[in-house]
């Protein structure tokens, strides 16, 4: 089962970062994280982004588990970075876009050890 | 649609709580019975453990019918074996069961509990009354949460647009609100699907018109060629070595065997059965009844029965539902996924219960104090969360501290669960309401914290299950010191019911 432990992190991550597209599309979080209110294209590319990456975690999702488990993980992957998210925009919203670069920096790590 | 969602939330509230709660412990089941049996922790898996279970079983069961082994796997390190003396009776009451050191082939003794299993069997079957009626309760229960989850979807438009908003410094309903909204959203397909699965799960006793027939796939025997067992014992015969055919076994299946049985053993026409461990995907989830026949003498193919063969397609997907239900599928990291659901389904449950109570508390002040409902709704949540949090502590308590040889253990364990839990309720009702919530979540936290001492040996043996019940064991008991210590502060100053707003709002997490 190497496969699956190598791709459910980068399935997270994925899901963390494309939560915050999305998140960063919306007034009050692009002031929480960012400040100010975001301008149409930069929500238009958060949003197009977002979407993107949450497509990349259900190919990883996929990708580790094959379909028909890969789906019911995804819904596991989603709610644990979303409520990540929801915790990090809640206590420290500033320090997100850091933190999203080291967790992307992370991502490879399962490939590496496993 | 607003008052659907909170009576249907409310009045099965409770239920629901436990009912999730309970169930998502169940997810790590095995995990919770081995850490209920210290005698077990540190065991090792060592190759050819089948074959030292059946020497085992060679010189401890001879002349039996039937010998069966269940081999070691990453959730439970033990092997176990049973078998069913000549002329005992049919069915499980007629197996003899024992369990060995996977390394050594040496017999054990933990102590008796029924463990992970009371929690798993009380999800979906209560206690102490009849199984079928039990099973209508919760069958129940589960459709006003189905009611629930889709009404409040409708109740709570906002929520789509509020999904990544908690903002826990709000006093009053605002965070409460929050709270509830984002653990519901986020795991939304997950309590869509586990709601819907279980309403499937229990169909056969709300409509049990929808099975007339044989039911498929539960039965997994089949043909199981008990009734020639009759055969005369001329000397013994061999049975060969398993190791080689396990291995060729898990070739083809591309996954672990995880059970042995020995047909006839020592006897002409003795056969060996292979079973998978799980299925790999969810497709094939209904081939769990996959199995592999060969003779015991030579080790040669009888014949390979394909599990799903002959399924309806409504039987094959009601196995689907039923496997992705229980998670049967899964290897520990979607397992721990799984896990992570549930908690927020029981913070949902939890946070609704409490939304409830706090949305009425200024209404009420306004209105010269609380009526009768409103205090027996806010003392039933406090024993309801609080109090099970404490009772599910003094149960795996109660395994550390009765005496292992205690005769009828296993039943005094969860008699001590279901006194806790009363007394939690009584405690409920004589102190105030704030100081109850604070006295149950503090004495819950406290002994869950020094919970993994008692396990202290499995956790310097470096065994996984024992570390990730204490893993879990000691973030359960920091969420509840938050809680409680968050309810300890004296309260903002301002009118009684903002302060008892604010304290309400501001406390358990549980």
């Amino acid at each position: 089962m190497t496969t699956a432990a190598m791709f459910t992190w980068p399935a997270c991550v994925l899901a963390w970062a494309g939560f915050l597209g999305l998140a960063l599309a919306m007034d009050r979080h692009h002031d929480q994280v960012l400040g100010g209110r975001p301008s149409v294209l930069r929500r238009r590319l958060a949003m197009l982004t977002g979407w993107a990456l949450l497509g990349l975690a259900t190919a990883a999702a996929v990708a580790g588990w094959g379909w028909s488990i890969g789906l019911a993980a995804l819904w596991g992957v989603l709610g644990l970075a979303g409520g990540g998210l929801v915790l990090g925009l809640a206590y420290a919203p500033r320090r997100l876009p850091a933190l999203t670069a080291v967790l992307a920096l992370t991502m490879w790590l399962p490939a590496v050890l496993f | 649609m607003a008052w659907l969602h909170e009576w249907a939330g409310l009045l099965t509230g409770w239920l629901l709580f436990a009912i999730f709660l309970t169930g998502t412990i169940a997810f790590f089941r095995d995990e919770v019975t081995h850490w209920m049996q210290p005698e077990l922790h540190g065991l090792r898996a060592g190759a050819g453990a089948a074959d030292r279970g059946l020497d085992w079983l060679r010189s401890n069961a001879p002349g039996a019918e039937m010998w069966t082994l269940t081999l070691p796997d990453e959730r439970s390190p033990v092997l176990g074996v049973a078998w069913r003396p000549a002329g005992a009776p049919e069915g499980r009451a007629g197996f003899r069961r024992a369990e060995l050191d996977p390394a050594t082939g040496t017999e054990l003794h933990p102590r008796e509990t029924a463990g992970g299993n009371f929690l798993y069997r009380f999800h979906f079957e209560l206690y102490g009354m009849p199984r079928e009626t039990a099973r209508w309760i919760v069958g129940i229960a589960t459709m006003f949460m189905f009611v629930a989850i889709l009404s409040g979807i409708i109740t709570h438009r906002r929520i789509f647009k509020d999904i990544f908003t908690f903002r826990p410094d709000k006093a009053g309903q605002r965070s409460w609100l929050d709270a509830h909204n984002a653990t519901a959203v986020l795991a939304l397909p997950f309590h869509v699907m586990i709601t819907y699965s279980g309403l499937v799960l229990l169909a056969g006793t709300l409509m049990p018109f929808l099975f007339d027939g044989p039911r498929g796939g539960g039965e997994r025997g089949g043909e199981r060629p008990q009734a020639r067992a009759a055969a005369a014992a001329s000397p013994a015969l061999p049975v060969v070595p398993l190791a080689p055919l396990i291995a060729a076994a898990e070739a083809r299946w591309g996954g672990p065997v995880g059970s042995v049985t020995v047909t006839r053993p020592g006897r002409p026409g003795a056969e060996i059965e292979l079973r998978p461990l799980h299925a790999t995907s969810l497709p094939t989830a209904g081939r769990t009844g996959d199995r592999l026949i060969l003779d015991a003498a030579d080790g040669r193919q009888i014949r390979a029965v394909d599990g799903s063969a002959g399924m309806s397609t409504v039987t094959e997907i009601n196995t689907v539902i039923n496997v992705l239900h229980r998670a049967r599928f899964a290897e520990p990291w979607l397992r721990w996924l799984f896990f992570v659901a549930g908690v927020a389904g029981t913070i949902m449950v939890a946070s609704g219960l409490v939304l409830w109570v706090v949305k009425r508390a200024a209404q009420h002040a306004r209105n010269g104090g609380p009526s009768i409902g409103f205090r027996i709704v806010e003392r039933l949540n406090v024993a309801g969360i609080a109090g099970l949090c404490l009772a599910t502590a003094g149960y795996f308590w109660a395994n550390r501290l009765l005496p292992a040889g205690l005769a009828g253990r296993a039943d005094w364990e969860i008699r001590i669960f279901f006194l806790v839990w009363a007394a939690t309720a009584l405690h409920a009702v004589v102190r105030p309401v704030r100081r109850g919530w604070v006295e149950q979540l503090g004495v819950a936290a406290l002994l869950l914290a020094v919970l993994p001492l008692t396990g202290l040996s499995g956790l310097l043996d470096g065994d996984t299950r024992v570390i990730g019940f204490a893993l879990v064991t000691l973030a359960t008991a920091a969420g509840l010191a938050h809680a409680a210590r968050r309810l300890s502060r004296p309260a903002p100053a301002g009118k009684p019911a903002a302060r008892r707003r604010a304290a309400l709002a501001t406390g358990e997490r549980a």
